[in-house]
């Protein structure tokens, strides 16, 4: 009987029921949106490689999932839906008294009034329309939600993953590289782990450099996102180069025996402990030592065969004075033998024993310091991998090009002798960010400075177009040209041996501090400081070319280590720079995550959108500040390394 | 032969239709007050009309009267109203051969339409002499209960301005009354047409249109009109939304009521809701036919408490809120 109602009620019900799932779904889907946001921009900030996508598929998935289950389980009686059309139509509750009354009307006696009221009720269902009883109002809960959420996503996700701001390919690239940092953190844990118990023998187990624990805690400060890349390439040139000259102190310490010395022995004990010194082979001599005292106590070396022995010993001592240590021992116990006093004298071989054994541990030190030096190497160049245009850091695009430009040109004059040439090409920018660099006029190209070469400073300063040029004292090599003006005022130091030469014009005024240490011409030690304060012009032109000789293969290379590793430190914190302001700002050096070392003050740049400084400036600065500091004690000369490196070993105080 | 249930509530409606013009004829404007005053008598219940002197209280009820031609009594209540003035009494009589019995006389009570004009200015004990009447509508005297009607109705008036002397009904004689209904002032025009009316040389003369029989007739259609199961639920609902110690009560209701309506208030409301839905022509009962039916059906079942009664609080305020928040839903129906 009232079929016809029932039908139009459930039609009803599904109506509505579909448009509530609907309404469920958008408020769920912008709940999820505003969730996958929030998410986002936590994972941006910690650095969890959260894709965009994730912002996307939570969304959909809450906006379907809220819509599903709001048609599934939103199901509501026909009577509902019944009111809903009778309040709409106006029907004085018909249609909900046709269906409650219609089970009765069926099932028992007929009831006349029930019969007349569903047949009066049934001529109104051509006049109703399920479809007008629906609402798509979401409330105002719902509404301000889903605005909410539609804002947060948009603004915080939607726009990224458009890429309307560009920014898409900058977050892949710090993606990668954080994937990088985290692969070299790896390996250098592993290579912490290989070399610690191969340095930490009983006979090293006091280091100048502790390497193993530095890898460990530069792996550590790889993986957080506050240590920039730079800083991490920097640290690895400088393990790099630390393990190397440990290293090569450490091979200067080996004894250097003369073959020529193998003639003069007479005992065959002496000619085996000879050749053993030669071929490096300390522990078979220190078991040539123990075997000798062994025999001195048991009496088996006879009182005539200790004379001999002492000679020969006496020989060795005196082949090997470049080693202190092991030479006064071979003496001492040349003496005792030649005394014949077996047993002070196998005291004396028991202590040259121990001796012969920590040039062993030496040795094997340094074969894992090379090890070492090359595995970092190559962790370095794999950090390097990553696109060092600056985008990843931040800088402005208009920036970037002139930044890099720049990172090269400050490497010039330590690698190549390269200077005004290349760094004119960035001039626009680049001297914009660079404000004092090198002490040199970054417009000015100047040749005389490019001549020079090798140079390592801090400089700071103003220089408007002009010319001039500073520079520190030492020898390079390289060339350079340009041409310009500028002018300026510099610091710079320097410090190298190679050649130089340069053509270029220039003009300008400049003011420049420097100290230098040069050797060359004729292998003969050149040392002294370079120019001090100065203003004046220069009006170069030609060139200038200087060849030193080296004094020795050691120097040389060391020199040439040390250029190169200050070439990466130039290339790498030459394009990094601190934002300034238009007032004057104090900006503190920090060596690693040590305490502060130092400050400078950086000049307003008025007239400048973004005046930038270099931290380049900085860093050296705080160098020169270490040095000065150093050069203030009373420290000899030969110690001053060793006591910067044992500041440096020194671990920041836990904040 | 048997009409169909279209016919009879089309004659339903007719008679009702003849009545209430007959009326209008006499009464200016009070539609609101005819139409429950009917629906009340339809229904079976009884009426207390309440509005200040001059409103026409009375002579509504005279033209219903005269209207249902019907038994009529009217009994004036004062405060020396006696119990068997109402009722009647049992008095010696002497038949003709000289021997003296007792034969009851029937009071005023005794009648098809009886008016109780100022019902309140009688002691409370002449009030209750109507209890058993109004309820059972029959009456117990001397030991022998004789029938009232039918139909019987009690349309009672009282007034709420004059309270020196009176006697206020009490709570088991207002829950007797089907319905309370408040004689409003006339309007501007209302005014001028009962002036112009009332002042002429001419007055209105009622036609008799419906006997006790078609009332009774009418009275059982009423009481066929399905009622479905939630616009049942919907009035008791109302009912116990008026009881501050329930569940449903709303926030008026349990600050200012002590009690709420009784039983018979939901009774009250679905048969008035019954009677209005035949006079709009329908079968069955709408939620908007018991929301009518409530206010006079629990404005004065409904009992202030002290505070009520201090701030003014109207009953009817309580009961517009109740009817306005109660939910009219549609549970059970699939």
């Amino acid at each position: 009987m009232s079929l016809r109602i029932r039908s139009l009620c459930r039609r009803t019900e599904r109506r509505r029921r579909l448009i509530s799932a609907l309404r469920q779904g958008l408020i769920c889907g912008a709940a999820a949106a505003a969730a996958a946001a929030a998410s986002l921009a936590v994972a941006r900030t910690v650095g969890w490689p959260w894709s965009d996508l994730w912002g996307l598929t939570l969304s959909a998935g809450g906006l379907g999932f809220g819509f599903v289950a709001a048609y599934a389980f939103g199901r509501q009686p026909l009577g509902r839906a019944a009111l809903a059309l009778e309040e709409h139509h106006g029907l004085k509750t018909r249609l909900s008294t046709a269906l409650a009354l219609a089970p009765a009307a069926a099932g028992g006696p007929p009831d006349p009034f029930a019969a007349a009221m569903i047949a009066e009720a049934e001529r109104w269902l051509d006049q109703l329309d399920p479809r007008a009883v629906v609402h798509w109002r979401l409330g105002r809960p719902g509404a301000m939600l889903l605005a909410s959420g539609l804002i947060l996503a948009l603004g915080t996700s939607y726009f990224p993953t458009l890429d309307v701001l560009g920014r898409r390919e900058a977050r892949q690239r710090l993606e990668r590289e954080r994937e990088l940092r985290r692969q070299e953190a790896r390996r250098l844990e592993d290579l912490a782990r290989e070399i610690r118990p191969k340095l930490l023998t009983p006979q090293a187990a006091v280091q100048p450099l502790n390497l193993a624990r530095e890898l460990e805690r530069l792996a550590d400060q790889l993986r957080s996102p506050q240590m920039d890349r730079t800083d991490a390439m920097l640290k690895l040139a400088d393990l790099r180069q630390r393990a190397n000259e440990e290293r090569e102190a450490l091979r200067r310490q080996q004894p250097d025996l003369d073959p020529a010395t193998l003639r003069d022995l007479e005992t065959e004990v002496g000619k085996a402990l000879a050749r053993a010194l030669l071929n490096k082979q300390f522990a078979e001599a220190a078991g040539m030592a123990r075997g000798l005292a062994e025999g001195l106590r048991s009496g088996q070396v006879s009182a005539e065969d200790q004379p001999p022995l002492g000679r020969d010993f006496n020989r060795l001592a005196t082949a090997l004075e470049g080693n202190d240590a092991l030479s006064r021992g071979l003496a001492a116990t040349a003496e005792d033998l030649t005394g014949v006093r077996p047993q002070l004298a196998a005291q004396n071989l028991e202590t040259l024993a121990h001796l012969l054994e920590g040039l062993d541990a030496q040795a094997e030190r340094a074969r894992v310091l090379a090890e070492a030096a090359r595995a970092l190497e190559q962790a370095q160049r794999g950090l390097g991998q990553a696109d060092a245009s600056g985008v990843d850091r931040g800088l402005p695009s208009d920036q970037r090009e002139g930044a890099g430009l720049e990172g090269q040109s400050g490497a010039g004059p330590l690698a190549d002798g390269q200077d005004g040439g290349q760094r004119q090409d960035g001039a626009p920018t680049g001297a914009a960010t660079s404000g004092a660099d090198q002490g040199q006029a970054p417009q000015a190209g100047d040749q005389g400075a490019g001549a020079r070469g090798e140079q390592q400073g801090g400089g700071w300063g103003q220089l408007p177009p002009g010319g001039g040029a500073a520079d520190g004292g030492g020898q390079g090599q390289g060339q350079g040209q340009g041409q310009g003006q500028g002018q300026g005022q510099g610091q710079g130091q320097g410090q190298g041996q190679g050649q130089g030469q340069g053509q270029g014009q220039g003009q300008g005024q400049g003011q420049g501090q420097g100290q230098g240490q040069s050797q060359g011409g004729g292998g003969q030690a050149d040392q002294g400081a370079g120019r001090d304060w100065g203003i004046g012009s220069t009006n170069l032109q030609g060139g200038t070319y200087q060849m030193g000789a080296d004094r020795g293969e050691q120097d040389r290379q060391a020199a040439q280590e040390r250029a190169r590793w200050e070439e990466r430190f130039m290339r790498l914190y030459g394009e990094r720079s601190i934002r300034a302001n238009t007032f004057d700002t104090r900006v503190t050096g920090q060596h690693g995550e040590g305490p502060d070392l130092g400050w400078r003050n950086v000049e307003a740049q008025p007239g400048r959108q973004t005046p930038m400084t270099a931290d380049t400036e900085l860093f050296l600065e705080t160098r020169r500040r270490e040095k000065q500091a150093l050069d203030r004690q009373d420290i000899p000369l030969d110690y001053k390394d060793a006591v910067r490196r044992y500041f440096d070993s020194l671990e920041a105080p836990a904040p | 032969m048997i009409a169909s249930v279209e016919e009879r509530c089309e004659l339903f409606r007719r008679r009702f239709q003849q009545v209430f013009q007959e009326i209008g004829k006499a009464i200016v404007g009070q539609e609101g007050v005819i139409r429950q005053t009917l629906v009340a008598l339809l229904a079976g219940g009884h009426v207390l009309l309440e509005g200040v002197p001059g409103l026409g209280k009375t002579y509504l009820v005279r033209c219903l009267a005269d209207c249902f031609h019907l038994k009529f009594s009217r009994i004036q209540f004062t405060p020396d109203l006696m119990p068997a003035d109402i009722i009647g009494t049992d008095l010696i009589m002497e038949d003709e051969h000289g021997r003296k019995r007792f034969e009851f006389h029937p009071g005023p009570v005794f009648t098809q339409i009886l008016l109780a004009d100022e019902i309140n200015r009688a002691t409370p004990k002449t009030q209750s002499a109507l209890l058993e009447a109004m309820q059972e509508q029959r009456l117990t005297v001397g030991g022998q209960t004789r029938p009232l009607g039918p139909p019987f109705f009690v349309l009672a008036t009282q007034n709420p301005l004059e309270m020196e002397g009176t006697y206020p009904l009490p709570e088991a004689q207002l829950d007797r009354f089907f319905f309370k209904i408040l004689v409003p002032y006339p309007s501007l025009e209302e005014l001028t047409e009962i002036s112009r009316r009332t002042t002429g040389a001419s007055t209105a003369a009622l036609q008799t249109t419906v006997g006790a029989r078609e009332i009774e007739e009418m009275q059982t259609l009423v009481r066929e009109v399905p009622v479905a199961p939630h616009v049942e639920r919907f009035a008791a609902r109302l009912a116990l939304a008026t009881h501050p110690e329930l569940n449903g009560a709303t926030e008026s209701v349990r600050r200012y009521v002590r009690y709420g309506a009784s039983p018979r208030a939901l009774q009250a409301m679905i048969l008035g809701g019954k009677a209005s839905a035949l006079l709009d022509g329908r079968f069955h009962v709408a939620f908007d036919d018991v929301a009518w039916a409530a206010p006079p059906a629990l404005r004065h079942r409904v009992i202030l408490n002290f505070e009520g009664e201090a701030e003014g609080v109207r009953s009817d305020t309580i009961v517009a809120e109740v009817v306005e928040q109660t939910p009219r839903d549609a549970e059970g129906i699939d």
